[in-house]
């Protein structure tokens, strides 16, 4: 094992500096923030698990996956493919423009795309798996013990998270309830759509009997959901 | 006038077919097999047979050992796609297939019930889950005149029931086989919470009907 970093540095080349750039100008700040947290808490997770930047990993990959991880929920980003497709899409687009090799593109492309994969995005590579564990830590909290002591308050303080969870939620929920084939059936996007816009149930039985003025009331045997 | 595709002969091909055929339901098997034909079928109705990625050997490879995650060699430590696709590696490793060419495999399998994601991971992975979903009526226009005889020669035996049987029973075996939003992880949900699940239900409605 190796030890905690506490670190809140960020990869300074030109390519990390302009995604980094792009993804603020075209986000809102707590997809921003998410996305550049999401690096953070990777990297430190990774370095408990005793991988080291640029030994184990390429660490401006990871950066890069992580930082442009997202684009798909922004309105620069939306296109009629589930948001995590789209989202690599447009990160493919701009790695290609800024002259990255077609394996580094491939290797961001697959880490963005299977994101919200569950059960596979880890078994992809270190830099698809490195990205997965970041997020999932920024989202849901997965391995938050393994951080030190303290560093998530650090890291909020300078990235606050503005309810981040739900504010997503919102967005990615909003693209399928306009377009419907951006969250197939059993699928993340799938599933918060469902979850913010569930389908009215249809009238049942006995809300047909109570409106019929008659005044029956449930018997003691009746179950009613 | 040919009505169904023939099956490719070669080594890695039979060793592939046998795995499948030793490991998995019967029903579970047809629908591999079938998935292959389908596949096939939509690669010549698409024109893309002449392709140079077109493999019929790494397509029948991927689609006849799609499910081996739900046979009895998978342990249920991992998500079904991925322990069928290590196992569907492993096979082509002993065989000398090339480390490209196992990794396409590999991915094709792992990725098969990613919808959005498979049909953009090249023409194997896209093949693979689509000759998989005409075997559940998708498309399924595309193979009304030859689907009598591949039915016939690989009879359906409840697939879809049989299937989602098997993949609740890998998926119940740990929490990593099963995570939330994926295809294990909801089945499992939906059969424990309402008895059916939406795949079944949705296959009343299919063309094929089970």
């Amino acid at each position: 094992m190796s030890s905690p970093t506490h670190r809140i540095d960020l990869p300074d080349s030109e390519l990390a500096r302009a995604a980094k750039q792009f993804v603020y100008d075209v986000s809102p700040a707590f997809v921003a923030h998410h996305s550049l947290r999401s690096y953070l808490f990777g990297r430190e997770l990774a370095a408990a698990k005793g991988l080291q930047p640029d030994v184990d990993y390429d660490d401006e990959l990871v950066f890069l996956s992580c930082m442009l991880h997202d684009l798909g929920v922004t309105e620069h980003g939306n296109g009629d493919q589930r948001f995590e497709v789209d989202g690599a899409d447009v990160s493919a687009r701009f790695l290609r423009e800024h002259g990255v090799p077609e394996a580094r593109v491939s290797t961001v492309w697959q880490a963005i795309a299977l994101h919200t994969s569950v059960g596979l995005a880890h078994r992809f590579g270190a830099e698809q798996a490195i990205t997965h564990l970041g997020i999932g830590a920024d989202i849901v909290g997965n391995d938050k013990h393994l951080l030190p002591s303290g560093y998530a308050d650090h890291v909020h303080a300078a990235w606050p998270r503005h309810d981040l969870g739900y504010a997503l939620a919102e967005l990615i929920a909003d693209q399928v309830q306009a377009n419907p084939q951006k969250g197939p059936p059993l699928t993340f996007p799938g599933h918060l759509h469902q979850l913010m816009y569930p389908v009215t149930p249809t009238v049942t039985w006995f809300e047909v009997v109570g409106a019929a003025g008659w005044n029956d009331r449930p018997r003691a045997s009746t179950t009613t959901p | 006038m040919r009505t169904i595709p023939e099956l490719p002969t070669d080594p890695i091909a039979s060793a592939a077919l046998e795995l499948a055929r030793s490991t998995e339901s019967e029903s579970v098997l047809n629908h591999s097999v079938r998935s292959y034909l389908w596949a096939v079928l939509l690669a010549e109705h698409e024109n893309v047979t002449s392709d140079a990625d077109y493999d019929p050997v790494l397509l029948f490879a991927a689609t006849v050992m799609h499910d081996l995650g739900v046979g009895s060699r998978a342990s249920g430590q991992q998500r079904f796609e991925i322990e069928g696709a290590d196992l569907a590696a492993e096979l082509l490793v002993a065989h000398a297939v090339s480390n490209n060419d196992v990794d396409r495999v590999w991915e094709a399998i792992a990725i098969h019930t990613s919808p959005g994601i498979a049909e953009r991971r090249g023409l194997l992975a896209y093949l693979t889950r689509e000759g998989i979903g005409i075997d559940f009526g998708r498309q399924a226009d595309i193979v009304r005149n030859q689907q009598q005889a591949i039915h016939a020669h690989y009879p359906r035996l409840a697939m879809v029931r049989s299937l989602v049987d098997a993949i609740v029973e890998h998926a119940a075996r740990s929490e990593a086989a099963a995570p939330r939003y994926s295809i294990p992880g909801e089945l499992l949900h939906e059969r424990r919470q309402h008895g059916v699940t939406r795949m079944e239900q949705a296959a009343a409605q299919s063309p094929w009907g089970d």
